[in-house]
């Protein structure tokens, strides 16, 4: 019994940590047609620039944090104007700079901050008793950050106009054109929204993992899970999938071994695209 | 008709090319040598590393201040392995190929030492192991004499000599003086474990304890929340945690915010000074073994001990000990034998009865080449407030006294 | 499918074209056949047989993905996987280099012949995806079966490749110039065209009556072979094997070096392989910054010339000449 509770937590601790991951990466595709493999950089990003104001320049705690929001968004956008705008009509290319520039990012991080984890301060001190599993406070602010930024996420895409135009945009790029839709402004946004949402979930998670050069590396790869499984384009089926998995692996985590919940996004891409390639919600057309 | 000509001018270019043979680097004249070259291997980013090359550097400076070996100077290389065998074989290679050193020593990874051994032969030097644990690489040395002599290690293996006294430390004062039965072994799956822990969980099942829980790890895993909810799930009244090469800064704040139970046996990581900070203190009440301590194991070791101090500004990590003994063993005998050849520092170094920091009495198995059995001693260091490390078993080189995590009611 | 014969690839090209095209690659092969005579240090040798070894990767990935456009994220699964079947072979039945050297390299065309049977049907990303995952589960299972595979330490102890440095680079410039000139007259054949019009516009293709999955599948499985021999190669010439080489890091590494060079060229990964290869070992010096200098020269090496440095090169040749005449 006490096991179903850990695996309920600890899943919805992950699920809601990979929806944050996601929503961003599909947003991107959704709208831009790109596969932005930097996008796990931007999560490094956010994780390093919260170390930095808040461990080394001892900057208070939430505003450490928007700060490292802030700047993971605008190195969004940096990228979006200077790299992957000349290259947006190859979608390998896009692939390949993206990837080149991730383990750029990599190594200015090992430059900067050395190849040992980086300690973070929890936000919040102190911590729950859920059955056998000790939720820290941290643990469960980065759950509900997660939902919350979700939920604004969605609401400003439905409501308000610039978030229509967004949607506008991926559903169908000439009629939004026609309408006067500035593609460009569109894109830029949406690669600054999603590296927001990139670094949000490095600045929460950095305190519970540790901040490493390779970080980017494991929430790109999660993502792209999602992504696949969910269906590429699909947000609700990111948040959908996204919970899934944490589900998934949490329980295999703990009924089989620490050493096997990394294979089970592996083997769920291999069997969506093999069984239903358009993912669990994605739509029909490729 | 052009093709077989290109063919066989091909043939010969090659016959021609196989003739010419490059030189070799070891098993120089001494008395030409300006210089003695002492190559150091090891992480250079790693605590454990910089151990190794940091005590290289002192043990050198020492030797060349007092005169050198008959005048001549030593001169130091450090060869960065990253801690990974592949990258371990090119800064070998680079130390003997292109820095042409006389003797190795160091290396922290019992892999990459297993990866740069086969070489010794093809390249015909001398390397001291001062920080591999793997029972393999003297087994080697046992097995294929003449092919790995070349090979010797000064440091404590894992397999046999840390395995057993982990099983006294868990036996006689975790089980004997605190009064617990039931133990977790939470390890990595590395190669110096693979034996280790499965004779250890033996070892305590025949001393009456309980294995309540038992799992080796991957080396890549990062969560351990779901392992120690199960660990507290199953009532552990101690974790031994056996881990050296993964990620020791999530698992022991994993450990912390759990509450689950004490955990004490061997954190290689834990061992250094600086993973207090790295932790943000969450390493409070851990207790990890260590092969240096600033207790007085010899004479010499508090006066090594506080120099090193001082002129790295960092508590000694476990390699240094073993390092700073390795060079001068290294030099003693080159000194004894006025020699660089391989064979001569061979049956020298078979030979050596030596005083270091770490033991009185340091020697070699003529057979495998592995330190003497008993020429060792293995502090446990606990984690305490303020973040001090203190001694806390055996008793006779105790400098404080075991206080369990504050959250610990039992 | 027609086999890549010279005379229809003359009727193409011209024969001129052929002949100069045999020259310069035969003149290629003199040059790294007479290095060892100026080069003597064992440093260097080992340093020229890296490169030997990351030409064959990076040519093989190639003929897939430079020439269909479907991106191949998991070329380590064949080097690895060869690598640690090779070493396997050595260790427990005593197969020597000549033995696993081939057995590797089947090996992989067998899977894959496997892998893309079920996946080159999948175009664009979910073929990336695909191919990274397949790497990225032999990876995970070589460190999970620690007993097998040596975990994080792989197998060391091989045997060695041949018995001296020399004889090494010797036999994996032999292997590597075998391998560029076959897949580079592969490339100009017929197949070669097949698979081109395959990248420009699959569906086109398909239109036209090519059976475009059965030629993906074909370029996939001479790639991974080639692979898969190199890995075994490069295996017993460490004497070691390690997780490394099934590492997604190898996959980016050699896909680096193929579009830098200059993708669907077969030459160009040539070239990116050998000046990455030297670039790297020259910028030791550099210490920290090495990696970091590294990468950024990729990203603007792909910023500024997509194509390719053999493009670059091509096309400066191409200015200089109509500077010449004009």
């Amino acid at each position: 019994m006490s096991t179903l509770l850990d695996i309920l937590v600890l899943g919805t601790l992950w699920g809601s940590l990979y929806t944050l991951i996601s929503v961003g990466f599909t947003l991107i595709f959704g709208v831009a047609g790109i596969i932005n493999l930097a996008h796990g950089a931007f999560y490094m990003l956010g994780a390093y620039l919260g170390y930095t104001f808040m461990s080394l320049l001892g900057i208070h705690v939430v505003l450490s944090a928007a700060m490292a929001i802030v700047g993971t968004s605008l190195a969004g956008a940096v990228v979006e104007r200077l790299f992957i705008k000349p290259m947006r009509q190859n979608h390998a290319y896009v692939l390949l700079i993206t990837l080149a520039l991730a383990l750029l990012f990599q190594e200015i991080m090992y430059v900067f901050f050395g190849p040992h984890g980086k300690a973070v301060q929890d936000f919040l001190t102190g911590e729950l008793l859920l059955g056998n599993v000790r939720v820290t406070y941290q643990k469960l602010l980065t759950m509900v950050v997660s939902w919350i930024s979700v939920a604004a996420l969605w609401v400003f895409i439905k409501t308000t106009r610039t978030g229509k135009s967004i949607s506008a945009v991926a559903q169908n790029l000439d009629a939004a054109v026609l309408v006067g839709i500035q593609p460009e402004k569109v894109y830029l946004l949406t690669m600054g929204i999603s590296a927001a949402l990139a670094g949000t979930a490095g600045v929460l998670i950095a305190p519970i993992l540790e901040a490493v050069p390779g970080m980017w590396a494991f929430p790109l790869f999660k993502a792209f899970a999602v992504v696949i499984i969910g269906g590429l384009g699909s947000l609700e089926g990111a948040i959908l999938s996204a919970m899934l998995l944490g589900y998934a692996e949490t329980l295999v985590s703990r009924l089989v071994s620490a050493n096997y919940p990394d294979m089970v996004y592996l083997v769920a891409i291999i069997l969506i695209l093999v069984l239903r390639p358009r993912g669990l919600m994605g739509r029909r057309a490729q | 008709m052009k093709r077989k000509g290109f063919l066989t001018v091909l043939g010969m270019v090659f016959l021609l090319a196989l003739s010419t043979q490059p030189s070799q680097a070891a098993n120089r004249d001494f008395d030409k040598a300006k210089t003695i070259r002492i190559g150091s291997l090891g992480p250079v980013q790693l605590p454990q590393g910089q151990g190794i090359h940091n005590a290289a550097k002192m043990a050198v400076e020492e030797i060349n201040e007092a005169g050198g070996i008959h005048g001549k100077k030593l001169e130091l290389f450090v060869g960065d392995t990253e801690g990974k065998p592949e990258k371990g074989i090119t800064a070998m290679k680079k130390l003997v190929l292109e820095d042409k050193v006389d003797v190795l020593i160091g290396c922290y990874s019992s892999g990459v030492a297993l990866a740069i051994q086969p070489y010794l032969p093809q390249y015909q030097i001398v390397y001291m192991a001062t920080g591999t644990a793997s029972i393999d690489l003297t087994n080697n040395v046992k097995k294929e004499y003449e092919k790995y002599k070349y090979f010797f290690r000064n440091m404590i293996n894992s397999d046999i000599r840390q395995q057993k006294w982990a099983a006294k430390f868990l036996v006689e004062f975790v089980h004997k003086k605190l009064g617990y039965k039931k133990i977790a072994i939470l390890a990595e799956n590395a190669k110096w474990v693979h034996q280790y822990a499965p004779a250890l969980k033996k070892d305590l099942e025949d001393a009456g304890l309980e294995v309540v829980f038992y799992e080796m790890f991957d080396v890549d895993v990062k969560d351990f929340s779901p392992t120690f909810a199960a660990i507290r799930g199953k009532g552990a009244q101690w974790i031994a945690q056996i881990v050296s090469h993964a990620a020791s800064i999530p698992l022991v704040k994993a450990w912390q915010d759990s509450q689950s139970a004490p955990m004490g046996l061997c954190d290689v990581q834990g061992m250094d000074s600086k993973f207090w900070e790295m932790t943000g203190g969450k390493c409070l009440g851990e207790i990890t073994y260590n092969f240096i301590a600033r207790a007085p194991l010899t004479e010499k070791t508090i006066p090594m001990w506080d120099k090193y101090v001082k002129l790295f500004g960092t508590n000694p990590v476990y390699t240094t000990g073993f390092t700073y003994d390795g060079v001068y063993m290294l030099a003693e005998v080159i000194r004894q034998k006025k020699s660089l050849k391989s064979k001569d520092i061979i049956d020298g170094l078979e030979k050596i009865s030596y005083k270091g920091v770490l033991h009185p009495e340091i020697g070699f198995d003529k057979e495998s080449h592995d330190l003497l059995e008993g020429r060792y001693v293995m502090p446990m260091v606990q984690w305490q407030e303020g973040g001090k490390q203190v001694v806390v078993w055996p008793e006779q080189f105790k400098t404080g006294d075991f206080t369990p995590p504050p959250w610990w009611k039992k | 499918m027609g086999s890549p014969c010279l005379q229809e690839v003359e009727l193409f090209f011209g024969r001129g074209v052929i002949i100069r095209r045999l020259a310069s690659l035969g003149g290629f092969g003199l040059l790294v056949m007479l290095a060892p005579l100026v080069l003597d240090e064992i440093y260097h040798l080992e340093l020229l047989f890296l490169c030997h070894y990351y030409v064959m990767l990076a040519c093989s990935w190639d003929l897939l993905t430079g020439f269909t456009g479907n991106v191949n994220f998991g070329h380590a699964f064949f080097i690895g996987g060869a690598g640690f079947a090779g070493a396997l072979l050595n260790k427990h039945l005593g197969f020597g280099p000549w033995l696993t050297l081939p057995a590797g390299a089947v090996l992989a065309a067998f899977c894959g012949l496997i892998v893309g049977s079920f996946t080159l049907r999948l175009r664009g990303p979910y073929f990336a995806a695909v191919t990274f995952c397949f790497a990225a589960l032999l990876y995970k299972w070589i460190m999970i079966r620690h007993e097998i595979f040596g975990g994080e330490e792989g197998l060391s102890g091989l045997d060695w490749l041949t018995p001296s440095p020399l004889g090494n680079y010797y036999l994996s410039a032999l292997l590597m110039l075998g391998s560029v000139a076959g897949l580079y007259f592969l490339s100009r054949s017929s197949f070669g065209l097949a698979l081109r019009s395959i990248g420009q516009n699959e569906s086109t293709s398909q239109g036209s009556g090519i059976d475009t999955t059965r030629y993906k599948i074909i370029a996939f499985v001479i790639s991974a072979s080639i692979a898969g021999l190199a890995g075994a190669m490069y295996g017993h010439a460490q004497m070691h094997v390690g997780p490394e080489m099934a590492h997604d890091s190898l996959s980016s590494l050699v896909l680096m070096m193929a579009v830098v060079g200059g993708m669907g060229s077969i030459i160009g990964p040539v070239i990116g392989a050998y000046l990455l290869t030297l670039v790297n070992e020259s910028l030791r010096f550099m210490g920290e910054l090495r990696l970091l200098i590294y990468s950024a020269a990729v990203v603007v090496v792909i910023l500024f010339a997509p194509k390719g440095l053999l493009d670059l090169f091509l096309r400066a040749g191409e200015r200089l000449r109509g500077l010449r005449q004009g």
